[in-house]
């Protein structure tokens, strides 16, 4: 049987300046006109979108794309939908196919939902007969019931985008492609939309969907392609992708912390700890990880590692015994002296603090330096890149309150979900053949 | 667009098609190309019906007066000429129609070759949002500019009819022509041809606009000085040689003089010459209609 999707060694060159991409687009349309083909070579600011990639796809397959930002998922996925040409190569569709790049494509904001519905319905290949019909069956996914007579410029980016995706949807298609578009709406929506993305697999529609929510991939997909930098990394198995390409993130992240720490240990001693000057670098996360008090006019030679084996890590393994080490000395006498260290997701989220008020620990220490070590025998955060907020207080005062750490966690091969990973063990009792 | 239909396999029973996108110019392909450009062409109508509907409700939904607005222009400038005429500060010399009934032809078949050329013109700039988004045939938005200037045409058909009427009585005791029923219906019958010459200029100047947009700019700065050297305002005097080659060459010219002499007197002068003009605007027609075909995969996302 003929595959349902067959790429064939197909490239995309797009190039960087705008102005000489427009111009290469005449003397790519004069080259077609007169039947040369395109060049292969790239031309000044050029570059691969999209790097001979091949696959195929055969009916009922679900492949996910996954990728980061700019690796050339969606370029594929148009090249895929016909939007754009391939430099090279070729792609067949054998049925018929509907793609799902932006919910709101076709929409004129001026006119109502209902009066939409008409007209991205011919978009998506509906004919007059069963408009009637298809208004119906969209009203009553989208649940806009209410508003489907008021014009679409009235309605929120979460209605627009169920409008969107109950037209597309509700065409019969043989193929969907479907570009990170299911991230919109309430979570019901979203809930329903994958509910229906799951019936159309079960029908066996091809499906090929972008997406960087991994779970998405891999509850949808039996299959992911993970590209980089326009270049097929890995096809296979989703699960098995999505987490190659999350130890290659993790890992590319940790290197990016290994060259920072790099950098900072190299700077001159006075940039770091200056007194009276904030720290430059670290200005910028005011308020992402709570205030930030980084004058050194109360403390001095602060030092602050992650150890692990004694050594001063940037990188740990899930669940590791790490120590949480710093040093400070005080530059006037402290009456009410505690330390708190802040534990913060990368992306501001507060995880955990350990404060010395529990168990009264350094309010004694009333001046010269203070020198501690938190031992934590099971870090089980999951993989990812972790702040570390290192706060000085006396009483409620800060005397100093920064940033001190960042540090990336990298998984052990597992899929992980979520903020933490307990160490557990599963008894299945259902498990007979029935 | 690069897609086109070669050989079938059935996944469903209703629908058999396989679609090649490939890095292979359409040139060499030119069969498949061809195809390609006839389905979409006989499948798009409905979609541009759809478009075309869309647009319309969008572009008057806050209006009272709609479709007059588009007609506004025409009858004002008519209006000034026709006074202009009427005090004799210009003259139009002799002529076998009432000169209201001459300037309102001119001006509403001009505006519908001027509205033409232009929305073809802008058509891969003014649909790259949906070009980019969905897969859209070439041939619908083609369809969708002839749906749309023949839309906008039924109110100047109605303009010049109206005043063919009211004109229609004094014009035959003073010996002259306004209004032929076969003519018209003839006129009517020519109409839509005569949208496809406007368009067949802008959709070979589309692309390059794309690119280019000098390219519209230009074309709209040339489109107001060649009404004066058309007969669309007066008659072009066929006196002196700048004027004897400009009538010869303008390609407007026997169109217009042709279409408003059928709807008014049933006849049709020069049609000779009309008719080498309408086959070369039917060359061009196909001309532009192929490169705008293959145009759009290649320039849609650098409009």
């Amino acid at each position: 049987m003929k595959p349902v999707i067959s790429i064939e060694n197909v490239s995309k060159k797009f190039s960087r300046n705008a102005d000489a991409h427009r111009r290469y687009g005449l003397s790519d349309l004069m080259r077609e006109v007169l039947g040369k083909a395109q060049t292969a070579e790239l031309r000044t600011d050029e570059f691969y979108a999209v790097r001979g990639i091949s696959l195929r796809l055969d009916q009922g397959d679900t492949l996910g794309l996954i990728g980061r930002n700019g690796a050339g998922k969606s370029t594929l996925l148009k090249l895929m939908v016909g939007l754009t040409k391939p430099d090279e190569g070729r792609i067949v569709l054998r049925g018929r196919m509907q793609a799902l790049i932006n919910l709101g494509a076709g929409f004129n904001l001026a006119l109502s939902g209902r009066q939409n519905i008409y007209a991205a319905g011919a978009l998506h290949g509906r004919k007059g007969r069963d408009m009637r019909a298809l208004a119906d069956e969209v009203i009553e996914f989208s649940e806009l019931e209410d508003f489907i007579d008021s014009p679409v410029y009235t309605y929120s980016s979460g209605m627009k985008a169920r409008l969107g995706f109950a037209v597309a949807i509700s065409c019969n298609p043989d193929i969907l492609l479907v570009d990170e578009v299911l991230a919109v709406g309430d979570y019901a929506f979203r809930n329903r939309c994958a509910t229906r993305i799951q019936e159309l697999k079960k029908q066996g529609v091809t499906i090929v969907l972008v997406s960087h929510a991994h779970n998405e991939v891999i509850q949808i997909c039996d299959r992911a392609l993970w590209v980089h930098q326009g270049n097929a990394m890995k096809i296979g198995p989703s699960a098995e992708v999505v987490n190659e390409y999350l130890g290659f993130l993790e890992l590319e992240e940790a290197e990016r912390l290994r060259k920072e720490e790099k950098m900072r240990a190299e700077a001159p001693e006075k940039t770091r700890t200056k007194p009276d000057k904030p720290q430059a670098a670290t200005d910028t996360f005011d308020g992402l990880y709570g205030p930030i008090f980084p004058l050194f006019d109360k403390i001095e030679n602060l030092e602050f590692a992650i150890k692990l084996d004694g050594q001063d890590v940037t990188q740990v393994a899930l669940h590791s015994p790490i120590t949480l080490e710093y040093s400070f000395a005080l530059r006037q006498p402290v009456e009410d002296l505690n330390i708190t260290i802040k534990l913060f997701h990368k992306d501001g989220m507060n995880l955990t603090t350990i404060s010395t008020l529990n168990g009264d620990l350094v309010r004694h220490i009333r001046n010269g330096k203070v020198h501690c070590a938190c031992h934590i025998a099971d870090f089980d955060f999951n993989p990812g890149v972790y702040a570390m907020v290192l706060a000085v207080h006396e009483g409620r005062s800060y005397l100093y309150r920064n940033v001190v750490k960042f540090f990336a966690v990298v998984g052990d091969g597992r899929l992980n979900w979520g903020i933490r990973d307990f160490r557990y063990r599963y008894e299945v009792f259902n498990n007979e053949n029935t | 667009m690069s897609g086109n239909g070669e050989n079938g396999t059935n996944l469903r029973p209703e629908y058999t098609e396989e679609v090649v996108f490939s890095a292979r110019p359409d040139a060499l392909r030119i069969r498949a190309t061809l195809r390609a450009m006839f389905r979409g062409f006989v499948r798009s109508p409905y979609l541009a019906y759809r478009l075309v509907v869309r647009d319309v409700k969008a572009n008057y939904s806050k209006s009272v007066l709609g479709i007059f607005w588009d007609l506004a222009d025409q009858l004002v400038l008519g209006l000034i000429f026709y006074v202009l005429m009427r005090n004799r500060v210009i003259s139009a010399g002799q002529m076998d129609v009432p000169y209201a009934v001459f300037v309102i032809y001119g001006l509403m078949i001009y505006a519908t070759f001027c509205q033409a050329l232009m929305m073809s013109i802008d058509l891969i700039k003014n649909s790259k949002g949906l070009l980019n988004q969905m897969r859209v045939p070439p041939e619908a938005l083609l369809e969708s500019v002839f749906f749309r200037v023949l839309f906008d045409s039924m109110f100047r058909i109605a303009a010049m009819l109206l005043f063919s009427l009211l004109l229609w009585s004094a014009a035959e005791s003073r010996g002259l022509h306004s209004f032929s029923l076969p003519g018209f219906c003839a006129f009517l019958a020519l109409y839509p041809l005569f949208i496809l010459c406007g368009m067949s200029v802008g959709l070979f100047l589309a692309p390059f606009n794309v690119v280019f947009s000098d390219v519209g700019r230009t074309a709209k700065l040339v489109l107001t000085p060649l009404r004066y050297v058309t007969p669309v305002l007066w008659p072009i005097p066929a006196t002196g040689l700048a004027f004897s080659i400009i009538d010869r060459i303008n390609p407007l010219t026997p169109m217009i003089e042709g279409l408003r002499a059928l709807a008014t007197s049933g006849s049709f002068p020069d049609w000779q010459w009309a008719l080498a003009w309408g086959v070369a605007y039917a060359v061009f027609f196909l001309v532009g209609w192929f490169i705008f075909h293959v145009s759009v995969p290649i320039l849609a996302e650098r409009a």
